[in-house]
């Protein structure tokens, strides 16, 4: 019976091959979501179920690798896009919402308000990476 | 540091040097046969396990096996 080699090059391979498969699928997921929401004009219950898999497989992705001590943002340079743009949609939702601003379609609410989301769901995993930095780099 | 970079190697002569074929350089390192092709036509870089494990069968040192690009 011959031996059951491990080789580290076919793991490795796999792996990759693996993670490429797994984001083409998320961002098919994601493209599928954004044709059934704009083009088809779904309601949320016709495609909630695949909403719910790419949020659960984008965070586990994004927690995974902010507990694991990748900075997935790209640092200073993407604070500096990504700060001004929370602020400025932060102000435009509370308008919008409050009534101050309208005459805006229903698809750019929502659209305000995914990137509303994302901004504060960038932080949550900022306060992660930070955290993981302080736990695991030494003076 | 770029992971990229281009590690070179002496693994054909060392294993010519020792008589072994591909097939049986694999087998002792445990590892497929590809895998000694492609290291030794520097289109793969190895860990640094693969590497020591490569130095132990081949008895060599693993700075006379493996350096970077620029170095040596």
């Amino acid at each position: 019976m011959s031996k059951k080699i491990v080789d580290e090059r076919i793991i490795e391979t796999r792996r990759k091959v693996s993670a490429r498969g797994f984001h083409l699928l998320l961002w098919g997921l994601l493209a599928i979501l954004l044709y059934r929401q704009f083009y088809l004009g779904q309601e949320f219950s016709d495609y909630g179920d695949i909403f719910i898999i790419w949020l659960l497989a984008s965070f586990y992705v994004t927690i995974a690798g902010s507990v694991s001590g990748l900075n997935l943002f790209g640092g200073r340079k993407s604070n500096l896009f990504i700060v001004p743009m929370v602020i400025a949609t932060t102000i435009l939702g509370v308008n919008i919402y409050s009534g101050n601003i309208s005459g805006f379609g229903e698809g750019f609410l929502s659209f305000t308000v995914a990137l509303l989301g994302s901004g504060l769901t960038y932080y949550i995993f900022i306060l992660i990476y930070k955290a993981w930095e302080k736990k695991n780099i030494q003076e | 540091m770029n992971s990229e970079q281009l590690v070179h190697n002496r693994v054909k002569l060392a294993r010519v040097e020792k008589g072994y074929t591909q097939q049986e350089l694999a087998d002792l390192a445990e590892i497929t046969r590809q895998t000694i092709g492609l290291i030794e036509a520097e289109k793969y870089n190895p860990t640094i396990v693969l590497c020591l494990r490569l130095s132990q069968v081949l008895g060599k040192r693993l700075d006379e096996l493996f350096w970077l690009e620029g170095g040596k």
